[in-house]
This record gives structure tokens, sequence and C-alpha cells, in this order.
């Protein structure tokens, strides 16, 4: 998950992921042509990606394609999952400790 | 829904001057939340969240209007200051209820580790939210 976070913490990274998002698949040169940067500099964000398992390749003929995979997020999502059933709990307590003021 | 922020609503039949004492008060505090101690959140004060089987956690308030909005940042890992570890912001916002009550919003946030997000440009969160509505549409 830290290469996850590492992944999405560069604007470069979220822009291909975005674009990914929209257009389910890219070539390189698709993914590079908007972009003020060389190929490589963005095969290199590509592999970052590609490493925290948010983008993967397809190769159709001579063509790479880059797809956005979405599962990784979902681990961030239940990673989060205790610290919000903990303040579920604290504000249960909270309801009860106020309710029972209205008792005294 | 954002990436690395916990976000919850909940609403109370007590007015929020009532819940807003519930939330900044050190012994009120003690009452629901930290089981072994805290101290009166104020404007920039620093002390600990202190439970019984977990320990002892700085925690330092970066925002106090009352009766409206609090937010303190707490270590993440017990009997650590908070400049020498990972910590996360708390947020409690009151908003008094159409016919008496009170809405809280509380919502925890700053679980990406500060060094992995070092170019924290503007709006990114809002690319994640996107990313997630994507995952579970």
């Amino acid at each position: 998950m830290e290469l996850v976070f590492q992944a999405l913490a560069e604007p470069t990274r979220r822009e291909l992921l975005k674009r990914l998002r929209e257009a389910k698949a890219l070539t390189l040169s698709e993914l590079a042509a908007p972009l003020a940067m060389s190929r490589q500099a963005v095969t290199k964000h590509l592999g970052v990606l590609e490493a925290a398992g948010l983008v993967e390749v397809e190769w159709r003929g001579r063509e790479k394609l880059h797809r956005l995979n979405a599962e990784p997020l979902k681990a961030v999502d239940r990673w989060l999952a205790p610290y919000a059933a903990a303040w579920d709990r604290r504000l249960e307590r909270l309801r009860r400790h106020l309710e029972a003021e209205d008792d005294d | 829904m954002t990436i690395d922020a916990i976000e919850r609503r909940v609403e109370f039949d007590a007015e929020p001057e009532r819940v807003w004492k519930a939330v900044t008060d050190g012994r009120e505090l003690a009452s629901w939340f930290p089981d072994a101690g805290a101290f009166d959140l104020a404007p920039g004060a620093e002390g600990d969240f202190v439970w019984d089987n977990h320990g002892t956690y700085a925690v330092r308030v970066e925002a106090f209007d009352p009766p409206r909005h609090v937010a303190w940042r707490w270590a993440r890992d017990a009997e650590t200051p908070l400049d020498d570890g990972p910590s996360t912001l708390v947020e409690f916002t009151l908003t008094p209820r159409a016919g008496g009550g009170t809405i809280l919003d509380l919502r925890e946030s700053g679980f990406v580790r500060e060094q992995d997000r070092q170019s924290n440009i503007g709006g990114w969160k809002a690319e994640l939210a996107e990313l997630v509505d994507f995952v579970a549409g």
C-alpha cells in the first residue's frame, strides 16, 4: 500500500490515472502526447504506477496498451476501516454520555 | 468519499453548546473518549489523551471556534511526540439542527504519510475521490 500512496503522491501520475480512467486503454504515445515531457519520463511514471498495481499493460499486436486497475485503492479503503469503526464506537459513547446527562 | 479521510455524521438531541462542551472539556472528553485522561481543549493547547490499555497520545489543538469547529492533531503512535512521527487531524464541526439538536460532522484525515505527499497540489483529493467513485461504480 505504501507503493500506492507513493504512486498517487505525484501530480503527473494522477493525471495519467485520470486519463486512463476516462479512456480505458491508451498507448504510451497517446498518454505522452498532451504532457510537456519526454516519453522516457512518462515511461518512468507508468513504471511506478505499474509497480503499485494501479496500471496494467497488455500487448495488442505491436501496441502496448495501458489500463487502470483500481483494485489497490480498495485495499486503502479496507486499511482505513478499523479507524472508522473506532470512531463509530466513540461517537456512540458520546451519544450515551449526552443522553445520560438528560436523565440527571 | 475521499481516500485518506474518515467522515462520519451523527445527530444529537442536545444543543450545540452542550455538545461543544462534551467534545472540548477535558473531564467530559474523558467520560466518553480517552478513558484515563484528557485536557481542556483551547486555542493552541497541547496535552495528552490517555487510555489505560493503549497508552498516552500527544494532542495539539489546531483550530478552536466555539461552538462550531474544533480541530486537533494527534500522534498515531503512543508515547511519541507529535512532531516525531505520523499524525492525523481530527475535526468536529457542529451545526444546529432545525427544530433543535445538533449535527456533528467528524472527519479524521491525513492517514497518508506526510513524506508521501510532498507534492500536495491543490485538488488532488478531488481527483482521488473520482477514482474511488470509479472503483465503487
